[in-house]
């Protein structure tokens, strides 16, 4: 226990230090104002490059706004976690880092758990906070259509919920791999194959893209198109439903098996300084 | 204190560990001297129960390291080579840090961080950020964070190869001062004056094989042996029989007018040799006891294998 509260104290000096909470905040802060601005001046765009192109095809509302954002920053936001977040173990053990904590009683689940901990929290404010920003200039930006502040909310959380388990990829990742380059790339491929699996049939339910699926769905269906875009969307608005429970339940055995390896893994790596790559 | 018995240790290309053996009495500063790549390191992580081994028992303070793995935690103290601490930190609070692992409480933590920096010279420092540091500063810092929770065994990986002489010397009489303290001090270097300015015992490391492991006094009985050099007002045909027939004379060897004796037992040899060159009816020119250094067992013991 004195391993965790000294390690959580550890990861907020350090987060604060090294900027993470000001680079990650002003991530998903910038798209969540860019996001609606583009799409309000994407008309104008549009119509300078190809004039003539019909009007009523690029009529957007709120929902569809923040449903622009969730698609965006899905891509986006994952990479900002993966490359801030990717040496968050693999740099600890590498330079040996641990070999004091360690040697002095440190116990390995402490030191794991007081970072999934921190940075999951961390990551999930920034989060819902850049959701309801983006959901407040969507709304400012395009009259008509708004899902309402309860499922503005409910939708930033479960996009929230997603990017939480994003950090625990990630650590898991940077527990695996000894270079932070190598952990930080195979969370991001994990990541990105997520929606592949969940196109079939009942897989939705038990893989953490369904997270924001329904983090999509919860706000309704949004009207707008943009040319060659939207794929998502229509397949998000319709098709198999999310049972909530069996997500869940598949997300919680999922995070906790991987917590255990990345835990076992921390435990029977080798720490020592100049014990290298492997 | 801390009994390795035929330990060895492999990695995939090195044998760096052989069946080493030795044993270090409470108390002491025991010396690991050896050449780089000997196997110090490795030894010590091993030690400090950071990384598995082949085969062999490490017994420290009559616990079996590998049943005690936790029960050893806070027995021994470790000072890596090129401690890392996080640079973002003062050394005050990467102290308090290591305090809150350890579980003490904030006012016993705080206490004792000043205390620690106070030791090792570091209060003014102590408020700046360590990734500022110099080597020395963060060795000092390292065997700081290594006594934090006072260990009965403190390890100490070369913590002197990086340092200027200054820097050298206040390490040096910081582990002096805590083997004054009590703590048992196991130290490597590949540096022989750090051995012989504090270290009461040595063992000596090649290549993972200990070839020496003694006292310092009893080393320097066992492998050095004295030699008179004489030299004399001209030269001898051979070598006189009043001088090899001396009870305490190991052998001689005569090159024209110098003569080197071999002694086995110094002090009263020279007496003994003092009476038969008397005798003699060449006259001495000169008259010097060589007594070899710590470096010439070394090169001696490194160089025989
Ligand atoms: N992690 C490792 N993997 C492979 N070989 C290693 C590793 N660590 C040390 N060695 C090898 O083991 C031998 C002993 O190394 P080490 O214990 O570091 O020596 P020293 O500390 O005496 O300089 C060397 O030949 C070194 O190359
Ligand atoms: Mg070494």
């Amino acid at each position: 226990m004195s391993t965790f509260t000294a390690y959580l104290k550890k990861e907020q000096m350090e987060s604060s230090r090294q900027s993470k909470y000001l680079i990650l905040g002003a991530f998903f802060g910038f798209f969540a104002l860019s996001t609606p601005i583009m799409l309000k001046l994407m008309p104008s765009i549009i119509e300078s490059q190809m004039p003539g192109f019909p009007k009523e095809l690029m009529e957007f509302d709120a929902v569809y706004s923040v449903q622009n954002y969730i698609k965006n920053i899905y891509q986006l936001g994952n990479m900002a976690i993966a490359f801030v977040l990717m040496g968050v173990l693999a740099d600890e053990r590498l330079q040996g880092k641990l070999v004091y904590p360690v040697s002095q009683g440190a116990s390995m689940a402490g030191v794991v758990g007081a970072k999934l901990v921190h940075y999951g929290a961390a990551v999930s404010a920034i989060v819902f906070a850049g959701a309801m920003l983006n959901y407040y200039y969507s709304v400012v930006l395009f009259p008509g259509s708004d899902p309402g502040v309860a499922a503005a909310a409910r939708s930033a959380g479960l996009l929230a919920a997603y990017f939480a388990t994003r950090v625990v990829i990630v650590v898991f990742a940077s527990a695996l791999f000894a270079k932070p380059l190598a952990a930080g790339l195979a969370a991001l491929v994990a990541s990105y194959v997520e929606p592949i699996m969940a196109s079939l049939p009942r897989w939705k339910s038990i893989v953490a893209y369904g997270l924001v699926d329904a983090a999509n769905k919860s706000l309704g269906t949004g009207t707008g198109t943009i040319p060659g875009a939207g794929a998502m969307m229509a397949a998000g608005g319709k098709g198999s439903e999310i049972n909530g429970w069996v997500l869940a339940a598949a997300l919680a055995v999922q995070v906790a098996v991987l917590v255990s390896v990345t835990i076992w893994r921390m435990k029977s790596v080798e720490i020592a300084p100049g014990a290298g790559a492997q | 204190m801390l009994n390795v018995e035929a330990l060895s240790k492999s990695y995939a290309q090195t044998r760096a560990l052989r069946e080493v053996t030795f044993q270090v009495t409470s108390g002491q500063v025991f010396g690991f001297l050896g050449p780089n790549g000997a196997g110090k390191t490795t030894a010590m992580n091993i030690i400090a129960g950071l990384i598995e081994f082949d085969s062999g028992t490490v017994t420290i303070d009559g616990m079996d390291l590998r049943r005690n793995r936790s029960g050893l935690r806070g027995v021994v103290g470790y000072l890596p080579e090129s401690p890392a601490f996080y640079g973002y930190m003062t050394a005050r609070e990467y102290l308090l840090f290591i305090g809150d692992v350890s579980g003490l409480t904030p006012a016993a933590n705080r206490a004792r961080a000043d205390e620690l920096l106070d030791t090792v010279g570091l209060t003014e420092a102590g408020r700046r950020r360590i990734g500022g540091y110099s080597r020395g500063m963060k060795q000092r810092l390292g065997m700081a964070a290594a006594i934090y929770n006072r260990p009965r065994l403190l390890l100490l990986d070369e913590p002197t190869s990086a340092l200027d002489p200054q820097g050298r010397l206040d390490v040096i009489t910081l582990v002096a001062r805590m083997r004054d303290a009590g703590m048992t001090v196991f130290l490597s270097t590949h540096i022989l004056a750090d051995v012989e300015r504090v270290c009461d015992s040595v063992a000596i490391i090649k290549d993972g094989v200990v070839v020496a492991a003694d006292s310092m006094a009893r080393l320097r009985e066992r492998y050095i042996q004295p030699v008179v050099d004489i030299v004399f007002d001209r030269a001898l045909e051979s070598v006189p029989a009043e001088i090899t027939s001396a009870s305490h004379v190991d052998r001689a060897a005569l090159d024209g007018d110098r003569l080197s004796v071999f002694m086995r037992d110094l002090e009263p040899g020279k007496r003994e040799l003092l009476h038969a060159l008397a005798s003699l009816d060449a006259g001495v020119a000169s008259y010097s006891v060589r007594q070899p250094s710590l470096e010439d067992i070394f090169v001696r013991l490194v160089n025989s294998r």
